[in-house]
Formats: C-alpha cells, sequence, structure tokens
C-alpha cells in the first residue's frame, strides 16, 4: 500500500488527520513496527486501531492493560479444568481395565499425559490470538503504562521478532505480522527498550480548524458556524492556563451533542450553563472558568 | 546518483550527530530505521521527510521538540547554514575580545594580573560594583609601603580566590552556555547548542528558579506542579509484591503437580500484594522559607488532596497539622496554612520532629515515608541531624525536597549530617523537581 491509497482509506472512514499522522502511519506499517502513539486522554489514540482494522478489513484484538496483567491474561493459559478432568477419568479408566490388561492401559495413560499440553487445552489470549491468526490482524495494546515493568519487558520479545515463547509448545512466530499499536497516556516513563521498537507518534490536541472538521465528519448534523463557535470556545478553554483538565476531542463531541440535545443552533450562556459539565469535568476547572468571567469573558475575548 | 545518496547519508549522519549532541538518545537501530524510512518516502518534500525520520528517532513529546528544532536549523541550505555558524564563531571571538579588555584593567604595578580563562569570564559577568572593588583593591596594594612587583603572585592568587568565591554564589547550574575561551566545536556542536539553547527558552520556567518566579509564571508553574504531582501520585498508588506468601495458588499447583496425578505434593502460592506505604509531608513553612511559599502551598495542596495515604504537617519552631480532607478550596487551604500558628516563624527540625513524636508511635514504622520540603536552615542543626537518624531508623525512607540550589548547599549547616539520613533532591527548579519525583517514581 503507497500513501496515497493508505491516505484514501483513512478517509473513507472519515478519520481527520494530519500530514504528520499519515506519513508516521504509513512509515510504521512499511517498516512493519508497532506503532507507539501518545497523547493526553481523549485525543483519539485508540481510534488510530479501530480506523485501521476498519480500512483494512480486518479483525481488531484488543488488549486492554492495567496493573498486575501478567501472560496468562494477555498471551495463553492452559485449560486447567480440562486437563485435571482428563487425567481424572484417565485414571478411572486405568483402575477399571487394571483387572483386564494392564499393558494396553499404561499406554494410553502414557498418550493422554502427552496431549495434556496440546492445543486442545490451550486458551488463546489477545497477544497469541493476533499471532496464530490466519489473517493479518489488528492488534491493539491499549494503555500500555498501567502494566507493570516486568510485562513491558515480556512485550519485547513479542513486538520485536513477533514471536512468542510457549515453554510446553516451543516458539511460536507470526504467521502474518500483525498491524501493532499501542497506546500510552504517558502517566508512566516507558522503558527505552520498548520505545526503541516502536514507530513513535505524538497526538497533540487538535487546532480549531481540525477540529472543526472533526465536528463536522462526526455530528454531520452540526451545522457549519455552529462548529465553529464550538471549537473556538474549547480552543479557548484549552488556552487557558488555570484550567487543569484540558477538554478532549471525545468531550468536545459529547458537549456538541448536548448542545444539540437542549436545542441550541448556536452558541449562547444558557446554552453554555446547561451544558458545561460535558466540558469541563472537575469542580475547581468549572469554578475557575465561572471566576475567570465565564460566557461572557469568552465573548468579550473574541471581539475584543 | 552515487555522489547524491552519498551526501545524502553523510548529510543524515551529521544530522544525527546533532540530535546526539542535543541530548536525543538515539540507538543504532533506530538510525537503521530513519534510514529505510527514507526510501519509501518522497525526500523532496521536507514535511513529509521530516515526519519519516521523526517516526523512528524522536520517542517522546520533549525529544519531538528537540528534534523539530535541531531539523529546522540543520536542514537549510549549506550557505545559510555555513552563514550562520561564521556568524556564532565572529560572536564568540567578539565576546572573546570584549573580555580581554575588560580583564586588562587588573593590573598590579602597571603589570597586567593573569587570570585562568575560566575565571576571566567570571569577572566580565560581575557587576560594576564588584568589578570596581577588585580593580581599586589592586590600586591600593600597588600604592602600599613595601610593596614589591615580586608580590604579584601572591596577588594574582587573591584575585583568583575572590573570583572563584565569585563565581560559586552567582553562576546558577542552568548556565549552559559554552565559555567564550573554550575550544570551537564543529558545526555539529554549534547547531546543538543553538538547539538546546532555544529549547531552554521556550521551556524557560522549568529551569527558572522557583525563588524568582513572578505573577506570570506562576499560573503556569502551577499547572505543571500539579501534573508532577498527579504522576507522582499514580505511580505510587501502584501495588508493589513483595516475595511474602500468603494465599495458595490452585493453578500454579495443579500445573507444578500434574506428572504425580495432581496429588499436591508441592504447593505454590499467589505473591501477596504489599500494603501501600502511608506519606507524611512535612513542609517548612518558616520565614526563610518565605520566598517559596508559593511553591510550597501548591506542592502540598497537589500532594495531599484526595489522597488518603498522607498526612500533612508544617513546621517552623513546632509543628502543626493541615487537615486537608477539610478543604473546600485552594483559598481556604492557604488560609489555613497563613493562619496557623507557626507560619513565618523560625525554623527549629529538631523541636518539630520531638513535636511529632509526642503524637504517637503511629507516624513511625516501617511502611511511613518521610517528604520534607526545607532549605535545612534550622537552629541545633546537629540535635536535628540525630533526631532524624533515630527517626530514619523507624521508618522506610526520608526524601528531602530542597528549594535552595544544590550549588549552595555547601553553606547550610549539617547538610552532610542531613545528607547520611535522608535522600535530599535539589528542587530549585520544576525541571529538577519532575526530575526529582521521576527518579522516585
Amino acid at each position: 500500500m503507497d500513501l496515497i491509497s493508505l491516505r484514501k482509506a483513512l478517509e473513507l472512514q472519515n478519520y481527520i488527520f494530519d500530514e504528520n499522522f499519515i506519513v508516521t502511519l504509513y512509515i510504521a506499517l512499511k517498516l512493519e513496527k508497532p506503532l507507539l502513539v501518545e497523547g493526553a486522554a481523549g485525543v483519539g489514540k485508540t481510534e488510530v486501531a479501530k480506523v485501521l482494522a476498519a480500512s483494512f478489513n480486518t479483525e481488531l484484538i484488543r488488549l486492554q492493560c492495567y496493573e498486575g496483567l501478567d501472560e496468562s491474561k494477555a498471551l495463553y493459559e492452559w485449560n486447567y479444568q480440562k486437563q485435571l478432568l482428563n487425567i481424572q477419568l484417565n485414571t478411572q479408566t486405568h483402575m477399571k481395565s487394571e483387572t483386564k490388561d494392564i499393558k494396553s492401559c499404561d499406554s494410553a495413560n502414557d498418550l493422554k499425559l502427552e496431549n495434556l499440553f496440546s492445543e486442545e487445552y490451550l486458551l488463546e489470549r489477545p497477544l497469541l490470538k493476533s499471532i496464530r491468526s490466519e489473517n493479518k490482524t489488528v492488534l491493539l495494546i491499549d494503555e500500555v503504562d498501567k502494566t507493570d515493568e516486568e510485562f513491558e519487558a515480556f512485550l519485547l520479545e513479542m513486538l520485536s521478532d513477533f514471536q512468542v515463547s510457549i515453554p510446553e509448545l516451543g516458539t511460536i512466530k507470526a504467521k502474518n505480522k500483525p498491524i501493532v499499536i499501542l497506546t500510552s497516556n504517558n502517566t508512566r516513563q516507558l522503558s527505552d527498550a520498548l520505545k526503541r521498537r516502536c514507530a513513535y507518534l505524538y497526538i497533540d490536541y487538535p487546532d480549531v480548524e481540525k477540529e472543526i472538521r472533526i465536528l463536522k465528519a462526526k455530528l454531520p448534523e452540526v451545522e457549519k458556524k455552529f462548529a465553529e463557535e464550538i471549537s473556538t470556545f474549547v480552543a479557548s478553554i484549552r488556552q487557558n492556563p488555570k484550567i487543569y483538565k484540558k477538554p478532549s476531542i471525545a468531550e468536545t463531541l459529547d458537549w456538541a451533542s448536548a448542545l444539540l440535545a437542549v436545542g441550541k443552533k448556536k452558541l449562547d450562556e444558557d446554552g453554555v450553563d446547561k451544558t458545561l459539565g460535558f466540558l469541563l469535568k472537575l469542580k475547581e476547572d468549572i469554578l475557575e472558568f465561572q471566576k475567570g468571567g465565564g460566557f461572557n469573558r469568552f465573548i468579550d475575548d473574541k471581539l475584543s | 546518483m552515487a555522489v547524491l545518496i552519498d551526501s545524502l547519508t553523510i548529510n543524515f549522519l551529521e544530522f544525527i550527530e546533532v540530535l546526539k549532541l542535543a541530548g536525543v538518545r538515539v540507538s543504532i537501530s533506530e538510525i537503521l530505521d530513519a534510514y529505510k524510512a527514507m526510501t519509501y518516502i518522497d525526500i523532496m518534500n521536507k514535511e513529509v521527510f521530516k515526519a519519516a525520520i521523526s517516526t523512528c528517532i524522536a520517542k517522546s513529546e520533549e525529544e519531538k521538540a528537540i528534534f523539530s528544532e535541531a531539523f529546522n536549523r540543520f536542514f537549510i541550505s549549506s550557505d545559510l547554514k555555513t552563514q550562520e555558524v561564521e556568524e556564532l564563531i565572529q560572536k564568540q571571538e567578539t565576546k572573546k575580545q570584549e573580555i580581554l579588555k575588560e580583564i586588562s584593567d587588573l593590573k598590579f604595578k602597571g603589570e597586567q594580573v593573569e587570570v585562568v580563562d575560566e575565571l576571566k569570564e567570571v569577572y566580565s559577568n560581575l557587576d560594576q560594583n564588584d568589578k570596581k572593588s577588585i580593580v581599586a583593591f589592586l590600586d591600593k596594594t600597588s600604592s602600599g609601603k613595601n610593596v614589591k612587583n615580586q608580590f604579584l603572585p601572591i596577588v594574582e592568587q587573591i584575585i583568583h580566590s575572590k573570583l572563584k568565591s565569585l563565581k560559586q554564589n552567582s553562576v546558577t547550574e542552568n548556565t549552559i552556555q559554552r565559555g567564550a575561551f573554550s575550544n570551537v566545536p564543529s558545526e555539529a556542536g554549534y547547531i546543538a547548542e543553538q538547539v538546546v539553547e532555544n529549547i531552554k527558552r521556550e521551556n524557560s520556567i522549568l529551569y527558572k528558579n522557583i525563588s524568582e518566579f513572578n505573577q506570570n509564571d506562576i499560573s503556569k508553574a502551577l499547572q505543571l506542579i500539579k501534573l508532577f504531582i498527579v504522576k507522582y501520585r499514580r505511580a505510587n498508588s501502584r501495588y508493589k509484591k513483595t516475595n511474602k506468601k500468603k494465599r495458595l495458588d490452585l493453578k500454579t499447583t495443579i500445573r507444578k503437580n500434574l506428572n504425580t496425578g495432581c496429588v499436591q505434593f508441592n504447593l505454590k502460592y499467589k505473591m501477596k500484594p504489599r500494603k501501600k506505604d502511608k506519606y507524611i509531608l512535612l513542609c517548612d513553612v518558616s520565614a526563610s522559607m518565605f520566598k517559596f511559599s508559593s511553591f510550597v502551598l501548591q506542592f502540598m495542596l497537589g500532594m495531599s488532596s484526595g489522597n488518603s495515604l498522607m498526612e500533612t504537617f508544617i513546621f517552623s519552631d513546632g509543628i502543626y497539622h493541615i487537615n486537608t480532607r477539610a478543604l473546600s478550596n485552594n483559598q481556604s487551604f492557604e488560609e489555613m496554612v497563613i493562619n496557623s500558628p507557626i507560619w513565618r516563624k523560625g525554623t527549629n527540625i529538631s523541636r518539630s520532629l520531638n513535636d511529632l513524636e509526642d503524637r504517637g508511635r503511629a507516624y513511625f514504622h516501617s511502611s511511613i515515608v518521610y517528604i520534607i520540603i526545607s532549605d535545612a536552615k534550622t537552629v541545633d542543626a546537629a540535635l536535628a541531624v540525630e533526631k532524624l537518624k533515630s527517626i530514619r531508623a523507624k521508618v522506610k525512607n526520608i526524601l528531602w525536597f530542597n528549594p535552595i540550589p544544590e550549588i549552595e548547599w555547601t553553606r547550610i549547616k549539617h547538610i552532610q549530617g542531613f545528607k547520611e539520613c535522608c535522600e535530599i533532591y535539589d528542587c530549585s527548579t520544576l525541571d529538577k523537581l519532575e526530575r526529582a519525583l521521576d527518579s522516585k517514581l
């Protein structure tokens, strides 16, 4: 796939992007490197993987990371209950037939033990599933910064060689290298080893123009002028150094929907007061906004 | 064509050199990736070219900023680049001549006083009063009775000592500029210097001494402090594993005993999650800390609000408990601290710690980490050291954030003693505070 086709594929998904984004994505795909996407919460990091899966018409396999995540939840696990049942069954069969023919029973027992660590008892988790998939998949490792450092180290083999090692089965190489997207909210520094294995993309808050395009793409019912007002207002909130939790793109979309729901077609003080909770999520920020003059101050600044 | 590829490679590697000198960590595999990436794009399109190699090399927001600055300075026409470098060399030469001219004022009995290059710059950077006092000293000494020309080495020694002491007092660690007498660096070195200077200028608040924050800096600084604290608190909300055994791990036990038909000879246990550490925050609000008060207040508020594992105390000549859970907004928090009976009193760390000890054993056990914010200027410093040593033996750790630059610690009495029982970090700038918190995450 060349740059032009990739651009068209993403545009078909109504995904709004800039030149830096498309080149970064293209290079990551060409180099077959995992793409590490960082940025504030709600700027569309997870969306990258979803859009890619939709663009390539392939399955999206998601691994949601959290503290304490280990390989049994991420890679594979043996079906212990099934193994145990099989052993019990085998033991009973063995006891019943002991009086009849000991020799044949022994060989049957050996066969079962060998098979205990076979595919039949293997429970695939997202990482293994993506590697063993017959088709190319998109693997989303979401919020990788939430995991422990041990798990991050465990990911290294997978991300560099697209293979995993299972002691009982050996090394499993990817049939089709998955497109790997890792996202991070940057709550902790990821290791250099992990970063080195990835292409890197930082998604910042969008500028007014880009946000208008996003609003138009995601909420076509928002009129152009209204979208401009919303985006300008959100941009002014983001520029306010006293506001701690800056509104994300997702919050802008929610806020626009809320404004539509209360029947607003243009931005006014009443609409802002009724729906501000969709945009600002901290009590301190709402107080700061009101203390700073609220909507009227925004209008004054805009006019000046 | 071969020549074109070759010059591109050379240019690319020189650019990598600039990045490395500017502080971006670039590995061989990343260089290879970036080089390979160039083959997939139209290298004549500057923006695409920039995005492609940035993807493979700059792996954080900070590195992206350095990369962008370096790229814009490096990939310009060679004539322009040569001209810029020549201008920088010229600037350095001019500065050198100015310094030499100023230093020529230092004469003893008509003979030039020799000063090492490093101190020549120190002299040049002094304010006029300091310069005048040195010249006046030389004039007075020259005209003294029985003063001979042979005394020149002694006079030179005195001037050296004076300049060294003035240097220690005036120079902060944030001075990154290369000296006018330093060796001339390569072209890459010049560009990297410019990149670093520009980045630091853009993020000047990070490198500014927190005691010098003006009103405009405060709100920006507060946001940064809040961000650092949020990062710190998130990291510390994680449970850490320990080797202590607790619950039986049934799955692992079955797995390990399959060979014996699941007869459980070999029991396996789950790791017990360790209890979260509890933090005691001790903030110095004495008179000597007044210039850092806005920083200290925000640091306290950020650390303690909504954090059930943190107890906050302020201290000066005694200790006072701050109940942050009872606060409704920032204003009342500041009021509570400022209206406390110990605000802006003298510092007595040992007495404050004694007061804390009187509150009972709950504040002294192995899962407690103490965080002290203080300039370490206290009366009875020896007693304070002894007290801290005894506390250190009972608690998990004592972290000390000092808003005074490390370079000035030598002037603090008993700092060595404090260092022996506490981990002391220089947090005179936000950059240093962030690095200190990062190192403890």
